[in-house]
């Protein structure tokens, strides 16, 4: 008898937990659905997460330098150059309106070639080999290297230049 | 069969063979020949199963939409296609899922719970439905030839004319979709006249299952809220293919023109989706409380309130386009007010609930969640009717939200509940009830998340009908949390799907009467294909089966009644006077037969035809047609005799009478054409007065044959009214045929001098001489029939139903005539100045 | 200096917000309206659970009460709120600046007081704070509405007729309007720019949209200006002061100095620009204006730099 009532009191508890579970849950889905894109508590405490993760488990595994280095991918690197700085810059010289650009919102251009794979290409505009400090020239300025390009002068800065290029240099190789 | 027991009370005596006679006369053909069966069971079953279909590939559809929405800027599908996903899902949902769905169950019902044999006109049904299912294909065929209709499912001009529309797939739409809007027609005037001339007998008016009081009023919404949309559509298809111009204001027409005409049908049109759902909850409920509905009387009153006042709302629905201030507040006032009658109805519903101890079964499940979601709906529709903030969320995403508040929850989570419950009337086997509350919570939430958030998207700024949109604006997050929400609602629908199929084979059989209900479709065990009372019992309740014992009592087979088996080898069942259900006559109805298939099939070629531009094979189409509707009605009449029915004493068979079932769905069918007229009417005084520059440009018709022709209809209603009268006459119906045929000539010269391409006017002073000549070829070709029908000894005297509908008829087209000749010389006639 | 565009831009596109007379009453009567539908909702709510868990013998005064007296009762309050709030927001009272603007299928044609100086423009409109502006309505070929949810409520513009909505901005800034009403293949795609700035900014940008275009003061930009009249965009476009050029499509005179291109939907930059140029139809489908593939590279530059500088 005494069983039965405390078996009782355990479902009612439990049932009553779980309302108030999804209750909250609705609520915080909601507030997230409802705020504004800059302010991402989710995405940040999460990406929190995510990085003191990588920094417990390389401190246990990782070795600095690896026995069969990417050299590839190293010459790959730009100087002073952010991807994902860069993923969002191109919106602000219209990049996509002329070309396809893998990740980038509304990048859909047909007037240029697609960017896809860019990492893979052996020149820039054609005219240039592959290079992270041609491309960020390039990007700079394309009609003094190919002076019958379609391609405007876009006013790009040598800093805006050096993060455009480390995303596009994420395009193909590796990612 | 053999045993004739007679030691319980009121056991009808039994022939030995009338079990097996009437059997036979009701069979249900089998194999292919199904086809060709006219019953009403097998003819709702198809609406049902047909409806269900366009219900998956809509839904389809709308998943397409949502996950091309579940990021900004995704490119899943290009606009184009967006386009033509979107109206289709509108357009499948509205006219090919909705409306036939809840006719398929009525035409079911019906007869089952008023104590008939079968529909009154099931020709007409079967007909209607074949209709249904062409035009469908058609509208659905427009996707193969990549001209699926991409305008909106409300086709708004101009986007909708030829100029912004060019190619076909505007066509496919108002081809398609009139052509399939037949069924719904021909059903409401089968429906009118079922419910009012084949109760049982003593089934008042009062006395009926609430549901038959559901399906009346709507079929009567339908019946006159139709015939705006019909006549739009032709205007704008002649538009499209004649160059004519109803809706171009450099012609003197006017975009808003359309939009009245569409909404003073769509209007009404989402209570006629309502009302035979809430008719099925108002049936559903009280089984499940075992108390009789509360305020039967009060349901009564609200629906009936609510089929008038439904027509009287349809502007709210443009109150962006510029309407003039008092437009504004009538129009809003009376949106607001429709709340009432609604309420109403959901206290009756709620206070039903009070009555006693609900059983909480699957179907009652989906009324509760049915309550929950309209109620939303209904209260997010009065925000909307609050004409500053509807200048707001107009065409915004909180409207999709209402919309599908009110629809889903109004319509969809009852027609799920009415599957669960009558299923095992269907198939003789009920469907699971674990499965059922899976398939009611995985649709309940999936719906909320889906749906519920879009109110604020919509106030955020979201338009309607946006293939894409910006990131950043804050529609993002909404919009992937709606998606995933309409995947849930999906995976809902998928386990009623399957557990639909599935049941057949392993649901449990059900017994008789499984859920213990009231209503007259349970007396019989369910088994298929059923046969509905071997003889038709005295009904003295709303609940026969509770308050009735000697119905539930013993076999349902054996219960007294009047007509027992088909002693005549006829199909037969009673037909009673409209308010009080005394029986007024039996009345004869038809075996299975091809014809009705074979006519919609010939409409259907010649839309096929239109669609394709070969407007001789249209004509000749159109000439098949008329013949296969001379074949249809050929049959001898049978009126003139009388038969003893038993208990009820003797009655004539298919009597000509004021109250008979024929002249019920003859007024039924005036009021449609009545309302088409009306629609025409409208359309030239709206562009009379909203273009008054354009007025004086139209032309002047020629009064002379304007005044004759009214003349000619005058005389043509004499005629036939003087062969109803003197028992029918072949002289009479010829001179009718040739005053028919003068008439239309008149007509013709009478509109010859306005010139239908200088002005919309112009075009819609033709447009009404036209409708007008078409009822006067229809009596013209009647007359004809009546004739060839006397000539070949067919049709004895005073068998004269025919003409006691023709004389209605040719009285209704005169006036008509007279109207039209007073409108086309008005402005001769310098009264309205 | 092009400015920074509204699109992209959170909170500048929405109901929610009460930057003008007409969206701020008529979020007032929004959230009374919801606070009163959720209430309502629990009370029936409740009403049905309570049904639902007692037997009772229900009365008929109960449905009189429920079901006609007190929804006639609060309807009435709900109407005489939206009469009072409607009012509100249609009176004027001062004279109001008129702007008439004509929808087409994808853009917007702006004419400031198009009684006196008319005054053209596109695609962006300027408001003065404060001050009530009639909207005059009007399309071209389909049917389009004018809706800036954050100022006011939305208009239809309906071919053969004109439309009028007052509006009165109250707070400065910029601001997003959307075409509410589906207009064919790129109906998603036709926005539009509001920028709200006091009343002395007002005037002084009306006459500084009187003048003409700016001058082409170098190579490149006289060369994009020959470009402009060879590849024959006079034929639609007009540029204040330089050719004479048609009305079929956006006035370009200050089209540089516009924070976004097509209608609200892109970034006004030489990149865009160029892109537009070069391939209109895949950036918006269904648009009047053909794409101009024909031009070669350095044109193509030329002429985009030469439009951007028109500010």
């Amino acid at each position: 008898m005494a069983n039965q009532t405390t078996q009782r009191s355990w479902f009612a508890l439990g049932l009553g937990a779980g309302v108030v579970a999804v209750f909250c849950l609705t609520a915080v889905v909601v507030a997230w659905a409802l705020a504004s894109p800059r302010h991402d508590p989710v995405g940040g405490w999460l990406s929190g997460i995510g990085r003191g993760w990588s920094a417990v488990a390389g401190w246990y595994g990782g070795d600095p330098v690896a026995a069969d280095p990417n050299w590839q991918a190293m010459a790959l690197q730009v100087q002073g150059g952010a991807a994902a700085r860069g993923q969002i810059v191109f919106a602000t010289y219209g990049c996509g309106a002329c070309h396809v650009i893998p990740g980038v919102s509304g990048a859909r251009g047909t007037v240029g070639p697609s960017l896809a794979g860019f990492a893979n290409r052996a020149y820039v505009g054609g005219v240039l080999g592959n290079m992270p400090g041609n491309l960020t020239r390039w990007l700079i300025n394309p009609p003094l290297f190919s002076p019958d390009t379609a391609m405007p002068d876009l006013g790009v800065g040598q800093a805006d230049a050096a993060d455009m290029a480390a995303y596009l240099y994420t395009l193909g190789r590796d990612g | 069969m053999s045993d004739a027991t007679t030691d319980t009370v009121a056991q009808g005596p039994i022939l030995t063979d009338e079990l097996p006679q009437y059997e036979r006369v009701w069979a249900t053909p089998t194999g292919w020949r199904v086809l060709s069966s006219v019953s009403h069971r097998v003819v709702g079953q198809r609406f049902i199963v047909t409806g269900l279909i366009f219900f998956l590939i809509a839904g389809f559809l709308a998943l397409l939409v949502r996950t091309q929405l579940i990021v900004p800027n995704n490119t899943f599908l290009d606009a184009e296609t967006y386009n033509q996903v979107f109206t289709m899902h509108g357009t499948l949902m509205m006219f090919l899922f909705a409306i036939p769905i809840l006719v398929g169950f009525a035409v079911y019902l019906l007869p089952l719970m008023l104590g008939a044999r079968d529909l009154i006109f099931p020709r007409l049904g079967a007909f209607g439905y074949w209709c249904y299912l062409f035009g469908g294909i058609i509208v659905l065929s427009s996707f193969v030839f990549d001209a699926a209709p991409d305008a909106g499912w409300f086709m708004y001009t101009p986007l909708s004319t030829k100029e912004y529309t060019p190619g076909l797939s505007a066509d496919f739409w108002l081809i398609g979709i009139t052509f399939a809007e037949i069924a719904s027609v021909t059903g409401a005037v089968e429906i009118i006249a079922a419910i009012l001339c084949t109760r049982a007998p003593g089934m008042s008016l009062t006395k009926m299952p609430i549901f038959g009081w559901y399906m009346l009023v709507t079929a009567f919404m339908i019946a006159v809220g139709f015939p705006p949309l019909i006549i739009g559509s032709i205007l704008l298809e002649i538009e499209r293919t004649l160059d004519l111009s109803f809706f171009d204001p450099t012609l003197g027409g006017d975009p808003l023109l359309w939009q009245h005409l569409f909404w003073i049908f769509g209007h009404p049109e989402v209570y006629i989706i309502f009302l035979p759902a809430a008719g099925m909850v108002a049936t559903m409920l009280p089984t499940f409380v075992g108390k009789p509905l509360f305020g039967y009387g009060f349901a009564v009153a609200a629906v009936v309130t609510m089929g008038f006042l439904s027509f009287g709302l349809w502007a709210h629905h443009m109150f962006t386009t510029g309407l003039p201030s008092i437009s504004l507040s009538l129009f809003s006032a009376a949106s607001t007010m429709v709340t009432v009658p609604t309420g109403v109805q959901i206290f009756c519903f709620i206070f039903t609930l009070g009555l006693g101890r609900p059983r909480l079964t699957v179907p009652m499940l989906f009324i509760l969640g049915f309550l929950f979601i309209f109620v939303i709906g209904g209260l997010t529709g009065v925000m909307l009717a609050s004409v500053p903030f509807n200048w707001q969320a107009h065409d915004s995403y909180f409207v999709v939200a209402h919309l599908h508040y009110v629809l889903i929850g109004g319509m969809v989570f009852p027609l799920i509940g009415a599957f669960y419950y009558w299923t095992p009337h269907f198939t003789g086997r009920m469907m699971s009830e674990q499965l059922g509350k899976w398939a009611f919570w995985l649709m309940f939430i999936g719906f909320h998340v889906t749906f519920f958030l879009m109110h604020i998207t919509g106030l955020r700024g979201m338009p309607r009908r946006v293939a894409t949109y910006p990131e950043g604006l804050g529609w993002d997050r909404l919009n992937m949390l709606s998606t995933i929400g309409s995947y849930i609602l999906a995976a809902g629908v998928a386990v009623f799907v399957w557990d639909f199929i599935r049941h057949r084979k392993t649901g449990p059989l059900a017994g008789r009467n499984p859920w213990g209900a009231a209503t007259l479709e349970w007396l019989y065990p369910p088994i298929a294909p059923g046969h509905n009372f071997h003889a038709i019992p005295r009904v003295h309740s709303r609940e026969p089966l509770w308050d009735q014992p000697e119905l539930a009592a013993g076999q349902a087979h054996r219960i007294e009644g009047s007509l027992r088996g088909a002693p005549h080898g006829q199909r037969e069942t009673l037909g009673c006077h409209p308010v009080t259900g005394e029986p007024l006559q039996i009345v004869r109805l038809p075996t299975p037969t091809w014809v009705p298939m074979w006519a919609a099939f010939l409409i259907a070629v010649a839309a096929i035809a239109l669609l394709a531009s070969a407007y001789l094979v249209t004509a000749g189409a159109a000439v098949a047609t008329l013949i296969a509707f001379a074949v249809w009605a050929w049959e001898p009449s049978q009126s003139g005799q009388t038969h003893d029915t038993g208990p009820e004493g003797v009655l004539p068979v298919n009597l000509a009478h004021p109250l008979g079932h024929t002249h019920v769905a003859i007024v039924g069918t005036l009021l449609v054409i009545g309302a088409l007229f009306a629609s025409v009417v409208f359309a030239v005084l709206y562009l009379w007065n909203v273009q008054p520059d354009f007025t004086a440009q139209a032309g002047l018709a020629d009064p002379v044959y304007a005044g004759a022709a009214a003349a000619l209809g005058l005389v043509l209603a004499l005629a036939a009214r003087i062969a109803h009268r003197t028992g029918g006459s072949l002289l009479l119906d010829l001179v009718a045929l040739v005053v028919a045929v003068a008439a239309m000539a008149a007509l013709f010269h009478g509109v010859l001098p306005i010139d239908p391409r200088a002005t919309a006017l112009g075009a819609t002073l033709w447009v009404l001489a036209g409708f007008v000549a078409v009822n006067l070829f229809v009596l013209a070709f009647w007359s004809l029939f009546l004739a060839l029908r006397r000539l070949t000894g067919h049709v004895g005297s005073n068998q004269t139903v025919p003409e006691m509908n023709r004389a209605i008829h040719a009285a209704w087209t005169a006036a008509m005539a007279v109207a039209t000749a007073v409108i086309l010389c008005a402005p001769q006639l310098e009264i309205f100045a | 200096m092009t400015p920074e565009t509204s699109l992209g831009q959170f909170d500048v596109q929405t109901a929610l917000t009460r930057a003008g007379i007409g969206s701020d009453l008529t979020l007032t009567l929004t959230l009374a309206m919801a606070v009163a539908g959720a209430a309502i909702f629990v009370i029936v709510m409740g009403l049905a659970w309570w049904a639902w868990r007692h037997e009772v013998t229900p009365r008929a005064w109960w449905v009189w009460s429920g079901g006609v007296v007190f929804p006639v009762a609060t309807l009435a309050v709900l109407l005489i709120g939206s009469t009072i709030t409607l009012a509100a927001i249609g009176r004027v009272d001062r004279v109001a600046v008129v702007i008439e603007v004509t929808g087409h299928q994808y853009w917007w044609d702006v004419i400031y007081d198009p009684d006196d100086r008319a005054l053209r423009d596109a695609n962006e409109v300027v408001l003065p704070q404060g001050v009530p502006v009639t909207f005059r309505l009007k399309s071209d070929d389909v049917i389009h509405s004018w809706w800036i949810p954050s100022i006011a409520g939305k208009m239809d513009m309906i071919p053969g007729r004109v439309n009028e909505i007052t509006v009165t901005a109250t707070r400065t800034g910029r601001f997003r309007g959307q075409c509410a009403e589906f207009c064919g293949l790129s109906h998603p795609l036709m926005a539009f720019e509001v920028v709200v700035v006091p009343p002395q900014d007002f005037a002084a940008f009306l006459d500084a949209l009187k003048g003409e275009a700016r001058d082409a003061d170098t190579l490149q930009l006289e060369r994009g200006r020959d470009v402009f009249v060879t590849a024959g965009c006079p034929a639609c476009h007009v540029i204040r002061g330089m050719v004479r050029g048609g009305r079929l499509g956006p006035d370009l005179t200050r089209v540089g100095g516009r924070a976004s291109l097509g209608a609200g939907m892109w970034k006004m930059n030489v990149g865009n620009l160029a892109g537009w140029i070069a391939d209109v139809q895949d950036m918006k489908p269904g648009a009047q204006m053909p794409s101009f593939n024909t031009l070669s590279g350095p044109d193509l530059r030329a002429l985009a730099h030469y439009l951007d500088s028109l500010k």
